[in-house]
Parts: C-alpha cells; structure tokens; sequence
C-alpha cells in the first residue's frame, strides 16, 4: 500500500490554528480545542515513517557532503520514528507500521533533486509537529516543539531559505529559494516510481 | 432533569461563596472591585512579547553597528518583528503590549524586561556592540525557552510558540555561516 508524504499529510490535518485561517488571533484560540496526544502521535509516526522513506531514496542518491546530511537526517527521523512509537505504545496504542512505499511529489535523479525533495520532506514533518503541538499533554508538546526546531534546521540545510512562522500556510519557501533547480509541484504529487525499502 | 438540579446546584454554591465574600449590605456597592488575577496566559503573553521585543531591538543595534552588512540581518530582524506582531496581536483587547524595547533605532533593552525566566536574551547595554555570537546564542536561547513556554499556552499560542522556536533554531544554524 503507498501512503502519503509528509507534506501531503499535513495538508490533510493542518495546523489548528490554520484551520481558522490565520496563524494567531482570538478566533483560533477560542474555536479550536487541543488535540488528542495520542492521535497527534499517530500522525507524527506516519510522518515520521514517509521521512525515513524518502531519505533512503534521497540518501541514495546523493553524494559528497549531502549525502552525508542526508544520511544524518535519515537516522534522526528513525530516531523520531521509533520515540513516538514508545509514546504510543505508552499510551495503550499501537504504532502503525510503514506502507510499502509512499507518493512523494517526484523522485529524486540526483543530489540537487534530493536537496529539494528533502526540504520539502522537513517542510511537511514541521507542519504535522506543529498539529501536534497544540495536544493536551505538556510533554508531548515540548517533544513536537523540539522535533519541530530540528526539522527547521535541517531544512535550512537543504534550501538556505527561513519562513518567519514554520510549519504555517505560508509562501512557497522555493519560490524564494536561493537553491537552483525548478520549482516543485507540491499540489500535484506524482506517483512514485520507486519503492525502496527503508529498514 | 437530574442535569438541570446539578446546574442550578451548582449556582446556588457560587452565589454562597460570591456573598461570603461581601463585607455586607451596605457597603456592597461602594466597596472598590477587587483587582482581577491577571489572566496566565494574557501574562505570559506580554512575557513574549517583552522578550521578543528585546531580540528585535539587538538585531536592530547590530545591523545600525555595521559590524555585519545589514542587508544580510535585515531578513532575520523581518522575521522577528513579525513574531512580534503575532504575539501582539493575540493580547487581548484593552492590554497594553509591554513597552520600551521595541523601538527599532535603540538597544536599550525595557526595564522590566526581565519576565522571561526560560532563557530569553537578556539585556545589554545601549552602544554596546552585538557580535554574531551574541546573536546566535540568543536564537539558540530563545528557542530552548520556546519549548518550554507551550507547555502551558492555550493549544493554539502553543502552536505559535512552537512556530516561532523552529524559525529561532534556523536562525540558530544560518548565522554560523555568516560569521
């Protein structure tokens, strides 16, 4: 079964705020109530799960110093990966496994292409965080806050671009990046051709 | 209508409560009301608002130093004045923002700018100059803090504050290679 990227899963869930239609305002604060932990951990692990996909793909393919970034990025969501998994069996849940292989918005040919692939993957796993962030449990929210800071950096790594609010709608950051390459159709996500199999 | 007894029970136990605290019939009225615990999160949003308020007024000292090419910290200043609009605007209506610090030409940090205790800059003095260090270390601080800040936020300043800590923690990697 093919499951979907990061950044397609956070179109789906949106942050709360978002929701509302406005990063911040009385409106959001007074209309949306926390989220469940355990479903907020839910959709993290899946997050979690299409990042450790697509890095093996952009590990792959990558060379020099991205790939050393790239292989970096992979073990820490594999980290992230398996601590919200001790969350949810925590919790009395029970952690989904990985889907054979997962819809990425294209498939990297090359390190420049895996750059950008990546960015847009820490672009997603920032938004599914920042879901998680407004979850009733303090400690979860410092864990999802935190998760979320070391996803921004990353993708500053890939695409030297910063948005003033991660992980919020906001401009497309590659329409402003100073990485060279085309730029990505992110509403329009292509099936993927390839099916690594990330352990 | 058992749910009904419960809520009118319930009021009747506020109004119990609300009268033993009266000093009596007479002077109900006059009595002047009682000052309003301040709300948690409205004080911990004037606490952001204070503290952020510093950050921008360093990254404004160091861009009017020169040390490092504005052109280059302008887009973080940006970034930092839009957090600060944000957590402004979340101030409820008929809530001063704290002030004193905000103002773009000056370092001078506000004098009650201490109402940060989780790691938010701390102040430094007008003129002095702000080195690329300083600037990082307040991100990295500043960030740490955030993670600490949401755990008792409403879920959607939480959302903010975590927003905001992730654009911190970029800031954090972008300007070591600036300097």
């Amino acid at each position: 079964m093919t499951g979907s990227y990061p950044g397609a899963q956070a179109a789906a869930y949106g942050p709360v705020a978002a929701r509302a239609g406005t990063p911040s305002g009385p409106a959001a604060k007074d209309t949306e109530g926390p989220v469940k932990t355990l479903d907020g951990l839910m959709k993290a692990l899946a997050a979690e799960h299409a990042a450790v996909f697509a890095y093996a793909l952009i590990a792959a393919r990558a060379t020099g110093a991205r790939k050393a970034a790239a292989t970096a990025a992979y073990n820490a969501h594999r980290g992230r990966r398996d601590q919200l998994r001790g969350l949810i069996r925590a919790r009395g849940g029970t952690p989904a496994e990985p889907e054979a292989s997962y819809a990425l918005p294209f498939t990297p040919r090359d390190s420049t292409e895996g750059a950008r692939l990546a960015a847009l993957v820490e672009d997603g796993v920032t938004a599914v965080y920042l879901e998680l962030a407004a979850c009733d449990d303090p400690a979860t929210r410092r864990t999802a806050a935190l998760a979320m800071q070391e996803a921004a950096a990353r993708a500053y790594g890939f695409r030297p671009t910063i948005a003033a609010l991660p992980g919020f709608p906001g401009p497309d950051p590659e329409a402003t990046a100073t990485t060279p390459g085309p730029t990505a159709t992110l509403s329009t996500p292509s099936t993927p051709s390839t099916t690594a199999t990330p352990s | 209508m058992l749910a009904r007894g419960g809520a009118l029970g319930a009021v009747g136990a506020f109004a119990t409560v609300a009268l033993a605290g009266c000093g009596g019939p007479d002077d109900a009225d006059d009595a002047p009301a009682e000052p309003r615990r301040p709300d948690p999160e409205t004080e911990l949003l004037r606490s952001l608002v204070a503290g952020k308020a510093e950050t921008v007024a360093l990254y404004s000292a160091a861009i009017a130093a020169g040390e490092t090419p504005g052109e280059e910290l302008r887009p973080y200043l940006e970034r930092h004045q839009a957090h600060l609009t944000e957590l402004k605007r979340r101030l409820p209506p008929g809530v001063a923002a704290p002030t004193g610090a905000a103002t773009p030409t000056t370092a001078t940090p506000a004098p009650s700018a201490s109402p940060h205790p989780s790691g938010s800059p701390s102040a430094t003095p007008s003129g002095q100059a702000v080195s690329l260090s300083r600037l990082r270390q307040v991100e990295r601080e500043s960030a740490a803090a955030r993670a600490e800040q949401l755990q008792s936020a409403s879920p959607a300043l939480a959302q903010l504050l975590a927003s905001i800590g992730a654009c911190e923690a970029a800031h954090a990697v972008a300007l070591a290679r600036l300097s």
